[in-house]
C-alpha cells in the first residue's frame, strides 16, 4: 500500500512550488470578487452598509447614464480593435516584404515606441495636441483640411470626444497587433506562396487564400485579448476627458470609478462592476476555451 | 526564350516597384506615428506661452530647458522617479521569482487540478481591474496599508504574476527534463538543479517576461490613483497627471516630465528589443 | 525545542519590526505637528511655502507645520475619501462650496467656542461675507478672498478701437463681437461650462443671474428662485452670445478655468471673468501681458460672486489645540499679510486690506470697487451641498447651449433639483 506521501508525490511537489503564487492570486482576486458581489447588494458609502437586495441592479436597469456608458464602451472597443487590426496588419505586411534587414528592425523598433508609453503620458500628449489652439488644428489648417475660421475643440465637443479618445488609443496600441501579426507572418511557410505563384495566383488571391487563413488563429487570439483589454480600459478616458463633456465619452470603467470614489456610492458602483465582470467573463470564456485547447 | 527573360525581368521590376512602395509607406507611417512624440519633445523645450500659438511654430522660438530644470530641482519629482523605479523593480523581481516557481510546477509535474490552475491563471488576465479598486481600497484601509508603496507592490502582482507564470511555463515545457535530471543524478538538490540548469537556459524568457512586467508596473495608473494620496508615495503616471490638475497646466514641465518618464523604457527597449518582442509574442500567443 | 526556538525567533522578528515602526513615531511625539492639507503648493511655490512654515514655527517653536500638497482637481473628493480612511490632515483648506457639505459629513468642527476666546478684533476684522454660519455655527476662517471681476487685454482692445472696458450688457455684447476674429484665432471670451470642477458656475452663470435681476435662493422660503423671468432672460442672453455671436473659444462645454487662463495669457481671448487670484496666475503664465481689470458689466443690476480659500479644523486632527493655533495665526493679521504679500492674494482681513502697501496695488482696486457694489454675494456658504448643486446647474446650462432644453425648462428643472436638496437638508 502506498503511503499518502508516495501516492500524492507529484501533487505535493507541485504544491510546494505553486502555493506562494496561488495564495497571492486567490487572496487578491477571488476574495475581492466575493466582496464586490456582496457589496452590490448593499447601499454603502464605507461608513454605513444597508441591505437593499437587488435595489442597485434595479436602479441600474433604469439608469440612462449606465446604458450610455455601456453603449459607448462597446463603440470604443469595437472601433479601437478594428482599427488596431487594420493598421497592425497593414504595417505587418509591409514589414514582411523583402526589405533590408537593418531597415526592417529599425522600422519595427520605431513603430513600437507608442506602445511603450504609459496610457497616461500618451493621453496627455494628445490632450495637448487636440486643444482648440493646439497643434492638431494648426496642422489641419496648414494642410488645407480645415477652414482657417474653424477651430475645433476635439475633446470639448460631445460629437468628437469619444472619437478623439479612440484615435489616441489606436495610436498607442496598434504596435501590439503589428508585432504579433509580423511574428505570425514570418511563421507562414514560404513554400505555400511559391506554390501559389506557380499556379499564377495574384497577390490579392495569395493574401486572401494563404495569408489570412494562416493568420486566423493569431488574429482571433489578439482580437479577443484586445477586446477585453479595451473594454476594461480606464486610463485613456479618465485622463483625456474624464468622461465628458456631458458624459459623451463616459465608459464603464470611468463610470464605476466616479460612482465609487467621487459620489461614494460604493454599492451602486459594485453592481455596475459586477455587470461589467459578467460581460467580460462571457468574452473571456471564449478566449479561455481556445487557449486551453493549446496548453 | 526572350519572352521568358523579359517576363522574369518584368516580375523583378514589379517586385522592385512593390518594395519601393513598401519603403515609402513605412517611412510615411513612421512620420505619422512620430508626430505626437516629436510634438512632445518640441513642447518640452519651449516656454508655455508658445504652446498654444496659432499658427503653431514647429520648432521652439525660444529654446528653454526650464521644464527639465523644474523636474530635476524639485525634490518631490525626483522622489517620484525613485518610487516608480523601486516599485517596478520589486514587482518585477517578485513576479519572476514566484512566477518561475509556479511555472516550474506547472511544466514539470502531472497533478490533479493542473488544468484548473491554468484556467484560473488565464482568466485572471481578463479581470476588470476597476472592479478590484473598491475592495482593495477597503481592505488596505483596514490593514493600515492605504497610501503606502507596499500596497502598490502587492496589487501590481495581480496582473504581472499570471503573465509571468504562463510565459515561463511555455518556455520551460520546451526544455527537456533530462538536463535537470542529469544534474540531480550528479548530486544536486532539485532547487540546485533548477538554478544551475533551467534558469540559465531560459534567460531569454526571464528577460522578456521581466521587461514586460516592468513596463506594466511602470505605466500603471488606476491603482495608484485609488490607493495613493501623499506626494511621498506617488508614482510617475500620477505625478504627470497631477500637473494637469492644477490651476493652470504647465505643459512645458509636463512634457519634459513625460519625456523623462518614457526614456528608461525606450532605452531599455533599444537594447533588449529582441527579448521584448519575444516576450510580447510568447506572452499572448502561448498563454 | 525546535518549535520553541522558532517561536522565539518569531518574537524577536516581531519585536524588531515593531521597534522600527515605533522609533520614528516616538521621535516625532516630542514636538507637536500640524498637517495642513491644501492645494496651493504648486501655485505659490515651494519657496514661499517654506518661508510661511518658518515664520509660523518662529512664532510657535513647539509646533511643526507640515504643508501637505494635493492638486486642486479632485481635492474635494479626495478629502472625503481621506476622511473615510481616517487620514484627514489636521487643518484642511476648503472652498466656500464645501463648508456645509463637509460639516454635515462630520469632517470639520465648529470653531465658535475657540473664536469666542479670542480678542474681539480678531473676528470683527474678517469681512462679513465670511461670518455666514452653517446650522448656526462658524466652521471656517478665510485666508484669502476676492470677487469675480473683468480682466481685459488692453492691446487687443486698442487694436479693436475700444478705449475702455464694457460697462453694460449691451456694450459687452457689442464689444465681444468686435473682439471676435476667428481668422486670427481671436475670441472675446472663453465660455467655461465644464462640469468638473463645478466651481466654473461662479464666473459666468451666477453673476449673470444676479445682474439680470434674479435671485439665487430665497432666504425666507429656503427655495431656489433663479428660474424667474429675469433669470431665464440672463441665461438666454448668455447662450445667444455663445451660440449666435460665437464670441467664445469653441469647446464651451469642456472649457474650464485652466483653459480660460491659458487663453488669456497667450492673447487668444480679450476678456475673462476672474478673481484676484488670477493676477498672480497671469504673472506666472505671461509676465509681459498688458491687461487691466474692471468691475463686471451690469445688466438690470450689478452682481458678482465672492469666493475665498478657507481653513477648517479637521475632526480627525491629532492635536486640535495645536491645529487651532495655526488657524488663528494664519487668519490673523500676520498670516494674512504674509500670505497676501507673498502670493498676491486679496487679503481676507479689513485691517490688512486697509494698509497702505495694499492700496498701492492698482490692479486689485477693481476688486475693492466690485465688492462695494450691490449684490456681491457668496451663497455657497449656506448651500447644503454646493458641489452637487453647482453640478446640476452646469448640466442644465449645458443642455441649453446644446439646444436640448429651453432656458426656461432647464432652469425649472435645476430649481426643482435644488429644492429637493434644500428640503432634505432642512429636515
Amino acid at each position: 500500500m502506498l503511503s499518502f506521501k508516495q501516492k500524492y508525490r507529484e501533487e505535493l511537489l507541485a504544491l510546494s512550488f505553486l502555493w506562494p503564487a496561488l495564495l497571492i492570486l486567490v487572496a487578491l482576486l477571488l476574495y475581492p470578487l466575493g466582496d464586490v458581489v456582496r457589496l452590490s447588494f448593499y447601499d454603502s458609502n464605507l461608513q454605513r452598509e444597508v441591505w437593499v437586495g437587488l435595489g442597485n441592479y434595479l436602479a441600474l436597469l433604469n439608469d440612462p447614464l449606465f446604458w450610455k456608458a455601456f453603449a459607448q464602451t462597446v463603440v470604443f472597443t469595437f472601433f479601437s480593435v478594428v482599427l488596431h487590426l487594420v493598421i497592425g496588419l497593414a504595417l505587418a505586411l509591409l514589414l514582411n516584404m523583402q526589405l533590408a534587414p537593418v531597415f526592417r528592425s529599425l522600422a519595427r523598433g520605431l513603430l513600437i515606441v507608442p506602445w511603450l508609453l504609459a496610457p497616461t503620458v500618451a493621453g496627455m500628449i494628445w490632450v495637448l495636441m487636440l486643444q482648440p489652439f493646439g497643434v492638431f488644428n494648426g496642422l489641419l489648417v496648414t494642410l488645407g483640411f480645415l477652414d482657417p475660421n474653424g477651430t475645433i475643440s476635439w475633446l470639448g465637443d460631445p460629437s468628437t470626444a469619444l472619437g478623439s479618445v479612440t484615435a489616441m488609443n489606436v495610436w498607442r496600441a496598434f504596435p501590439f497587433f503589428m508585432v504579433m501579426l509580423l511574428a505570425g507572418l514570418q511563421a507562414i511557410p514560404k513554400q505555400l506562396y511559391e506554390a501559389a505563384e506557380i499556379d499564377g495566383a495574384t497577390l490579392w488571391e495569395q493574401f486572401w487564400h494563404i495569408t489570412l487563413p494562416q493568420l486566423r488563429s493569431v488574429i482571433t487570439t489578439i482580437v479577443l485579448l484586445d477586446s477585453i483589454w479595451t473594454f476594461r480600459a480606464f486610463d485613456p478616458v479618465y485622463v483625456m476627458t474624464g468622461g465628458g463633456p456631458a458624459h459623451s465619452s463616459e465608459v464603464l470603467a470611468t463610470a464605476i470609478y466616479f460612482d465609487g470614489f467621487q459620489k461614494l456610492k460604493f454599492g451602486y458602483a459594485s453592481a455596475q462592476a459586477v455587470v461589467m465582470f459578467v460581460v467580460l467573463f462571457i468574452v473571456s470564456a471564449i478566449y479561455v476555451r481556445r487557449t486551453m485547447r493549446n496548453v | 526564350m526572350a519572352m521568358v527573360i523579359s517576363g522574369s525581368l518584368g516580375q523583378r521590376g514589379r517586385e522592385r516597384l512593390l518594395n519601393t512602395f513598401a519603403y515609402a509607406l513605412l517611412v510615411l507611417a513612421i512620420l505619422i506615428v512620430f508626430f505626437p512624440l516629436a510634438w512632445m519633445l518640441s513642447v518640452s523645450f519651449r516656454p508655455n506661452i508658445e504652446v498654444m500659438q496659432m499658427p503653431p511654430d514647429w520648432l521652439p522660438q525660444v529654446f528653454t530647458l526650464e521644464g527639465y530644470k523644474k523636474i530635476f530641482t524639485t525634490p518631490r519629482y525626483l522622489l517620484v522617479f525613485f518610487n516608480t523605479m523601486l516599485i517596478s523593480l520589486v514587482v518585477t523581481v517578485l513576479s519572476l521569482l514566484l512566477g518561475a516557481m509556479a511555472a516550474y510546477a506547472l511544466a514539470r509535474f502531472q497533478f490533479a487540478g493542473q488544468r484548473a490552475v491554468l484556467m484560473f491563471l488565464i482568466t485572471t488576465q481578463m479581470f476588470p481591474l476597476v472592479l478590484l479598486c473598491i475592495p482593495y481600497f477597503r481592505i488596505f484601509i483596514t490593514l493600515g496599508l492605504y497610501d503606502t508603496r507596499t500596497s502598490l507592490v502587492v496589487v501590481y502582482l495581480t496582473f504581472t504574476l499570471p503573465f509571468c507564470v504562463l510565459m515561463l511555463r511555455s518556455y520551460f515545457i520546451n526544455i527537456p527534463r533530462d538536463i535537470e535530471e542529469a544534474a540531480m543524478v550528479d548530486g544536486c538538490s532539485r532547487l540546485g538543479a533548477i538554478f544551475r540548469t533551467l534558469v540559465p537556459i531560459s534567460y531569454p524568457a526571464f528577460v522578456g517576461a521581466g521587461l514586460y512586467t516592468f513596463l506594466l508596473a511602470w505605466n500603471e495608473f488606476l491603482f495608484a490613483v485609488v490607493l495613493i494620496e501623499s506626494w511621498e508615495n506617488r508614482v510617475l503616471t500620477m505625478a504627470i497627471y497631477s500637473l494637469m490638475a492644477e490651476f493652470v497646466t504647465d505643459w512645458n514641465a509636463m512634457m519634459a516630465f513625460s519625456v523623462l518618464a518614457s526614456l528608461p523604457l525606450v532605452v531599455a527597449f533599444i537594447f533588449l528589443q529582441r527579448y521584448m518582442v519575444q516576450g510580447m509574442t510568447a506572452g499572448a500567443l502561448t498563454s | 525545542m525546535d518549535l520553541q526556538r522558532r517561536s522565539s525567533l518569531l518574537k524577536f522578528a516581531a519585536l524588531s519590526l515593531a521597534s522600527m515602526i515605533s522609533l520614528p513615531t516616538l521621535a516625532l511625539a516630542q514636538q507637536k505637528e500640524v498637517r495642513w492639507g491644501q492645494w496651493k503648493g504648486t501655485e505659490v511655490g515651494e519657496k514661499f511655502m517654506g518661508e510661511l512654515k518658518a515664520a509660523f514655527e518662529k512664532d510657535h517653536p513647539d509646533i511643526k507645520l507640515t504643508p501637505v500638497d494635493s492638486p486642486f482637481t479632485g481635492f474635494h473628493d479626495r478629502a472625503i475619501v481621506l476622511h473615510q480612511a481616517k487620514k484627514l490632515p489636521d487643518v484642511l483648506l476648503v472652498q466656500v462650496d464645501w463648508v456645509a457639505e463637509f460639516s454635515d459629513l462630520g469632517m470639520i468642527e465648529a470653531l465658535d467656542e475657540r473664536i469666542a476666546k479670542e480678542p474681539k478684533e480678531f473676528f470683527s476684522n474678517i469681512p462679513v461675507t465670511f461670518h455666514q454660519k452653517w446650522r448656526g455655527k462658524q466652521f471656517y476662517l478665510p485666508i484669502e478672498s476676492g470677487a469675480v471681476a473683468l480682466f481685459y487685454n488692453t492691446d487687443l482692445f486698442k487694436a479693436a478701437g475700444l478705449s475702455g472696458p464694457p460697462k453694460s450688457w449691451d456694450e459687452f455684447a457689442e464689444y465681444s463681437r468686435k473682439l471676435t476674429n476667428p481668422d486670427k484665432r481671436q475670441f472675446a471670451i472663453t465660455g467655461t461650462l465644464q462640469g468638473e470642477p463645478p466651481t466654473n458656475m461662479t464666473y459666468e452663470i451666477y453673476p449673470l443671474l444676479l445682474q439680470g435681476g434674479a435671485k439665487i435662493i430665497d432666504a425666507e422660503t429656503n427655495k431656489a428662485v433663479f428660474n424667474s423671468p429675469e433669470g431665464v432672460a440672463a441665461i438666454e442672453w448668455y447662450v445667444e452670445r455663445v451660440n449666435k455671436d460665437k464670441v467664445s473659444v469653441p469647446g464651451v462645454l469642456s472649457n474650464g478655468e485652466k483653459e480660460k487662463r491659458a487663453n488669456f495669457a497667450s492673447g487668444n481671448i480679450a476678456m475673462m471673468f476672474e478673481g484676484p487670484w488670477g493676477i498672480a496666475i497671469q504673472k506666472q503664465l505671461n509676465p509681459k501681458l498688458n491687461y487691466d481689470i474692471a468691475p463686471l458689466p451690469a445688466g438690470k443690476a450689478t452682481g458678482t460672486m465672492v469666493r475665498g480659500s478657507l481653513n477648517a479644523l479637521s475632526s480627525q486632527a491629532q492635536d486640535k489645540d495645536a491645529a487651532w493655533t495655526f488657524m488663528r495665526w494664519m487668519s490673523g493679521p500676520k498670516g494674512i499679510e504674509m500670505w497676501a504679500k507673498g502670493t498676491g492674494a486679496f487679503p481676507a482681513r479689513t485691517d490688512v486690506s486697509n494698509q497702505d502697501w495694499f492700496k498701492e496695488r492698482k490692479l486689485f482696486q477693481a476688486f475693492v470697487t466690485q465688492m462695494g457694489l450691490a449684490n456681491a454675494q457668496s451663497p455657497f456658504l449656506v448651500m447644503p451641498n454646493a458641489v452637487q448643486m453647482n453640478k446640476i446647474m452646469s448640466t442644465e446650462v449645458q443642455n441649453v447651449v446644446q439646444g436640448k432644453k429651453t432656458a426656461k425648462q432647464a432652469l425649472d428643472d435645476a430649481a426643482a433639483e435644488w429644492n429637493k436638496i434644500l428640503a432634505s437638508a432642512a429636515k
